[in-house]
């Protein structure tokens, strides 16, 4: 990635500023999003799960994530292998005591991560919907946010050996991935796989024969005001991390705006026309999934993409996203309400990967590294996201069953988690609970 | 010792009155808990086949991404980007069975799915 300078003009560090404010938007449609496609005996459950998780990443990357994450120029952990240097994890101080918290890049992108740390950490609630223990929930969003976060981070936005491969390797500018596809969606998305997994399917959703049944979301309308609030954040987030993590001038948020507008509004749109093709009318949540999706995808080259490349991106973002969660969900059984791993793991991948086949440098760096294997680079990101990220969250997250049940009983879901773990139900002036359980 | 102790509360609880769990929350607190680590210890008995195959895929999942490390660290420009490519095709291979895997424990057994599909 290019080098990020020591310090940030005025303006710059107002942009940022301002951007890193937005970012509570992309928390808050998230979670609208989750409760929206959850039924109404879990909707405050899920809300309250949301608003759970983003205290405890926050709190979790306060105590050791960025310690971890670290940030260019900070100390941290570097092996000798091949006679090049790798720069494995961040040894920064816990606790930010290590950190002048002054306004200066670092404590910037402390403030960032905190605050991503959170967006990502949502990510798994969409998977486990429904059948998720809060406290395991939690306990599970520390480790993420103390652990499996902060060590991506690092290796693509703390000076680690991803960030390095231009300088180990000549690949042109080392991995790249300005706004998070793949360090916070992707890595999001894994963990969402790893915890549909380990939890299952919810009962009822597959018959004996595994023919899935449909369990719709109570409430649309929720899921797509989700959408305008998460378009907001992804506003803030792409922007903030392209100048803090990129070095980009501050006047380059006119081009990630306009590229983040259009990858979400070409995905929305070419998820509406392909379940419109497919189920012969066009299907709100997916195509809710889908313009999030396109957000996703925006994230990683937000500053490098032409606006045409932009919309082919979130077109082809859109379309995959309609076609693999009817294909997780029927062919490969993975039980995942909120579409999380689809959205934010398929399409975090393909932001990344869409680096390479699309980002326009605007000139070599300094070091004479162009852009000449940049695919390379992303392609090396990816595998890394799926070869270490998805073990290692799939490891961390079945210890954590073996010693706490995180699947809460078969009575609390019959129940809905809301009686079951909160006492109280979301909508108690509307009891329209249906009995799903008749098929077992 | 602490898991003997909460059955022996718990079933000196319900022997003396059976709507006590339900008046005072410490044993009702006390009756989930026993209740989840059952649970839990039913489905580990309840281990398939997925398990191996499940194994194997994150085994291959770790290697495919040893093999990219490798020829990074290693190998010319020349021979890296084959080498990489067959590492991403491992991962491809090992995420390919841990998919397999969660779907025989998910779906195609119905006992286990029918407890909760717990992995």
């Amino acid at each position: 990635m290019t080098p990020v300078p020591s310090g940030l003009s005025e303006a710059a560090s107002c942009v940022c500023t301002f951007s890193i404010l937005l970012i509570p938007f992309a928390s808050a449609g998230l979670a609208l999003m989750n409760a929206g496609l959850s039924r109404s005996r879990n909707a405050a459950h899920t809300m309250l799960a949301s608003l759970v998780v983003v205290g405890v990443a926050a709190g979790a990357y306060f105590v050791s994530g960025f310690s971890w994450q670290a940030y260019p120029g900070l100390p941290s952990h570097v092996v000798e292998l091949g006679g090049r240097s790798w720069d494995w994890i961040g040894a920064d101080r816990f606790m930010m005591r290590g950190l002048k918290l002054d306004g200066s890049p670092a404590s910037l992108a402390a403030w960032l991560g905190m605050m991503s740390v959170g967006v990502a950490a949502l990510v798994p609630l969409g998977a486990g919907a429904e059948r998720w223990r809060l406290a395991a929930c939690a306990a599970s969003t520390a480790l993420f946010a103390g652990w499996t976060y902060p060590l991506v981070a690092h290796w693509v936005w703390g000076g680690g050996w991803l960030a390095g491969l231009s300088s180990t390797n000549g690949l042109g500018r080392g991995y790249f991935d300005a706004g998070g596809s793949g360090t916070i969606h992707a890595v999001g998305g894994v963990t969402a796989l790893a915890v549909a997994w380990i939890l299952g399917p919810r009962r009822a959703k597959y018959t004996l024969d595994g023919t899935p049944s449909a369990l719709p979301g109570h409430n649309g309308v929720f899921v797509l005001v989700g959408c305008f609030a998460a378009w907001l954040g992804w506003l803030g987030l792409n922007s903030a991390g392209a100048i803090l993590f990129t070095g980009s001038d501050p006047g380059v948020v006119a081009l990630v705006g306009i590229n983040t507008s259009l990858c979400a509004s070409s995905a929305g749109l070419a998820s509406l026309a392909a379940t419109r093709a497919r189920f012969g009318k066009p299907d709100a949540s997916l195509a809710a999934n889908g313009w999030v999706a396109g957000l996703v995808a925006s994230s990683a080259g937000c500053p490098l993409f032409r606006p045409s490349a932009a919309v082919l991106i979130g077109a082809a973002a859109g379309a995959l996203v309609a076609v693999t969660v009817p294909w997780f969900e029927s062919k490969l059984y993975v039980d995942d309400p909120g579409g999380a791993v689809a959205v934010h793991g398929l399409g975090g991948l393909w932001g990344v990967m869409a680096v390479g086949l699309f980002g326009k440098f605007p000139s070599p760096t300094s070091e004479g590294a162009g852009a000449s294997g940049q695919w390379l680079a992303q392609l090396i990101g990816i595998a890394t996201l799926v070869g270490v990220v998805l073990p290692m969250t799939y490891g961390l997250n079945w210890l954590l069953d073996r010693y706490y049940p995180q699947r809460v009983p078969a009575e609390a879901e019959r129940q809905g988690l809301d009686l079951y773990e909160l006492g109280a139900g979301a909508y108690p002036e509307f009891m329209t609970h249906t009995d799903e359980f008749s098929q077992r | 010792m602490a898991w003997g102790l909460a059955r022996a509360v718990r079933g000196g609880v319900r022997e003396l009155d059976p709507r006590l769990e339900t008046r005072i929350p410490a044993f009702r607190s006390i009756r989930q808990l026993t209740d989840s680590w059952r649970w839990a210890k039913s489905n580990r008995a309840g281990m398939t086949s997925g398990r191996h195959m499940k194994l194997a895929g994150f085994f291959l999942l770790v290697a495919g991404w040893a093999i990219v490390l490798a020829a990074m660290a290693l190998l010319a420009a020349t021979a890296r980007t084959a080498f990489v490519l067959a590492g991403i095709g491992v991962e491809v291979l090992g995420l390919a069975l841990a998919a397999r895997s969660h779907r025989i424990v998910g779906v195609e057994d119905p006992e286990r799915s029918r407890r909760g599909g717990h992995a």
